[in-house]
């Protein structure tokens, strides 16, 4: 059976327009932390990706469909219902890895199945999606972090879920086991899925998700396609490795005819351009600090995330 | 009940799987009975000790260390549970929090019970160690399962309770070593509290585990019902600590078992 074969009777007997619809949602852990008035409507069938920076609300917004939070104003309605009502219907992966060493794939499917109530003929089907039918008797400790997180990914789709949850599901991954994953979510999304991904993976989250909510400091600051929020973006974005760059001389760059943007974080120093070589060519006489490299690259999610929001999405020493 | 029973099973499993912990909560009330127990019995022959000899006194004593240590070893899986993500993955499905804590506690007092009785019947097959049992075999092995089960409740649900309120699996163990060991060595179960000065025995009638410690001398050690509190007022105050426990139990939230120590 393929993936988009699973359970898209069970989909068409209940059609729901709306997968998730939040209004108002607001959760603050502090002054600064958590969600602030966040209001959205997932279609059913689609691929929302949240994306923003560490702290702007993602975590904090899913935990709230997990109904570990209650709302402190506003309302959220999953699959129609609140989210504990929902819970049978979701499936999810967390940050971080939520898995026991101590069993057996097997063993982690078959307690999952157990407590969502549903039969484990799921689990072998699940485990054949995500290459991992051959190692259903082998201990969790013994697979790699990519095969640990597609185990995570079989669990949360063996019992059939309407909705799929995921947060950072690429976090850590090499890039291999990243691109499996998201053609994992494609191919379920393909069969009628409805996800919801927290990711900074955004490369390959434009690619797969069919809208995109940008999220800073627990608002939304922006929603829609990734075409959409790329439009009216620059051709390149010119990536400069450049210690020692001083104040006055970043200033040269940013003035630059032709550069529409320009932020830089520790020694890194990102400008947006339709044309790359001038730019370039105005950084090599500026002597201030020693380029040590240059990246150029076509305009993606993560520009327009910059553009709109004002703020790199990623600082230096973070992965991505 | 599906998934309580679930996270009974794997609980259950992973202790199995789990040899160090399988064996070190009854090693060590073991290695005491036979060599404090002989150590003192022969060493200083004390007088005090009416119905037995000291290793036959220090039996209840090690049956309630066994399932103390056991409750500690419990709630560290509740730790390790937190840790690595297994309680999220439990408390966002559609199974109950209650049926999730409550299949975590249960699990830890079937393994604390079962650890108990293993210690009582390694000292009950020693040919040196003559038990009273003066309800009969039936009825004082009865009364022994039961006290052990009620105290196995109570420690198991106290821990969990606790693990629910620290952040850290060390302060969790430092909080434990600095309440439990007090309450064990005041419970009377490596001496007797009746001859101990009147504000020492006042404290040992204020700790839960003297109640149990005492039923299971009753049922297993004393040779009448005389210097002891009674079956029935131990039963009772027991029955209602246990019912003081279910109150914060029943309040606790999803939020505060998977995110607290996070």
């Amino acid at each position: 059976m393929t993936i988009t074969e699973v359970d898209t009777a069970r989909r068409e007997q209940e059609p729901l327009a709306i997968a998730l619809e939040v209004d108002d949602l607001t959760y603050l852990h502090s002054e600064n932390r958590g969600l602030a008035g966040l209001s959205l409507a997932v279609p059913a069938g689609s691929v929302l990706g949240l994306i923003g920076p560490n702290g702007s609300g993602k975590s904090t917004f899913l935990t709230l469909v997990a109904g570990l939070l209650e709302p402190q104003s506003g309302s959220l309605s999953v699959l129609g219902v609140s989210p504990r009502s929902a819970a049978h219907r979701l499936g999810w992966v967390f940050q971080e890895q939520s898995l026991d060493p101590q069993l057996t794939v097997g063993e982690t499917l078959e307690l999952s199945a157990r407590l969502y109530g549903s039969d484990s003929s799921g689990a072998s089907r699940a485990l054949g999606i995500v290459g991992l039918a051959d190692r259903a008797a082998d201990h969790v400790g013994t697979l790699s972090g990519g095969m640990r997180r597609r185990l995570e990914l079989a669990r949360a789709i063996q019992h059939s879920p309407d909705l799929l949850v995921m947060d950072e599901p690429t976090l850590g991954l090499d890039l291999e086991s990243r691109r499996a994953i998201w053609a994992y979510l494609s191919e379920l999304n393909a069969g009628g899925l409805t996800i919801v991904v927290a990711t900074n993976d955004v490369s390959e989250a434009e690619k797969v998700c069919s809208r995109v909510v940008f999220l800073r400091d627990g608002r939304l600051i922006a929603e829609g396609t990734p075409a959409t929020l790329k439009e009216g973006l620059a051709e390149h974005s010119l990536q400069l490795r450049w210690p020692g760059l001083s104040d006055s001389d970043f200033a040269q760059l940013r003035d630059l005819d032709g550069v529409s943007a320009a932020t830089r974080s520790d020694s890194t120093v990102r400008l947006t351009t339709r044309d790359s070589h001038p730019v370039l060519a105005a950084a090599a006489r500026l002597q201030s600090g020693r380029i040590e490299a240059i990246a150029i690259r076509e305009s993606s999610l993560e520009d327009a995330y910059f553009r709109i929001a004002g703020t790199p999405l990623y600082h230096d020493e973070e992965a991505r | 009940m599906t998934g309580l029973v679930a996270v009974v099973q794997r609980d259950l499993r992973a202790v199995a799987r789990s040899r160090s912990q399988l064996y070190s909560s009854v090693l060590l009330p073991l290695m005491l009975l036979a060599l404090l127990g002989t150590g003192v019995s022969d060493g200083l022959e004390p007088a005090a000790l009416e119905d037995g000899d000291y290793t036959e006194f220090l039996v209840p004593g090690m049956v309630v260390m066994t399932a103390l240590f056991s409750s500690t070893f419990a709630s560290a899986s509740f730790y390790q549970d937190r840790a690595n993500g297994m309680l999220k993955m439990m408390l966002v499905s559609p199974a109950p929090p209650a049926a999730v804590l409550g299949g975590k506690a249960l699990a830890a007092v079937v393994i604390g019970t079962l650890q108990a009785v293993f210690v009582l019947v390694v000292a009950a097959l020693v040919p040196s160690i003559d038990l009273n049992l003066q309800y009969g075999v039936i009825g004082s092995v009865v009364l022994a399962v039961l006290g052990i089960v009620i105290m196995n409740i109570l420690l198991c649900g106290f821990a969990l309770l606790l693990a629910t309120r620290i952040r850290t699996m060390q302060g969790f163990h430092l909080v434990m070593n600095l309440v439990l060991f007090p309450l064990l060595f005041l419970s009377g179960a490596f001496f007797p509290l009746e001859d101990l000065p009147f504000w020492l025995r006042l404290l040992g009638y204020a700790n839960p585990l003297t109640y149990a410690v005492d039923l299971l001398q009753l049922a297993l050690y004393a040779d009448g019902s005389d210097g002891y509190i009674g079956v029935v007022a131990d039963l009772a105050v027991l029955a209602g600590l246990l019912a003081i426990l279910a109150l914060p139990a029943v309040r606790l939230r999803p939020a505060s078992l998977a995110l607290s120590g996070a």
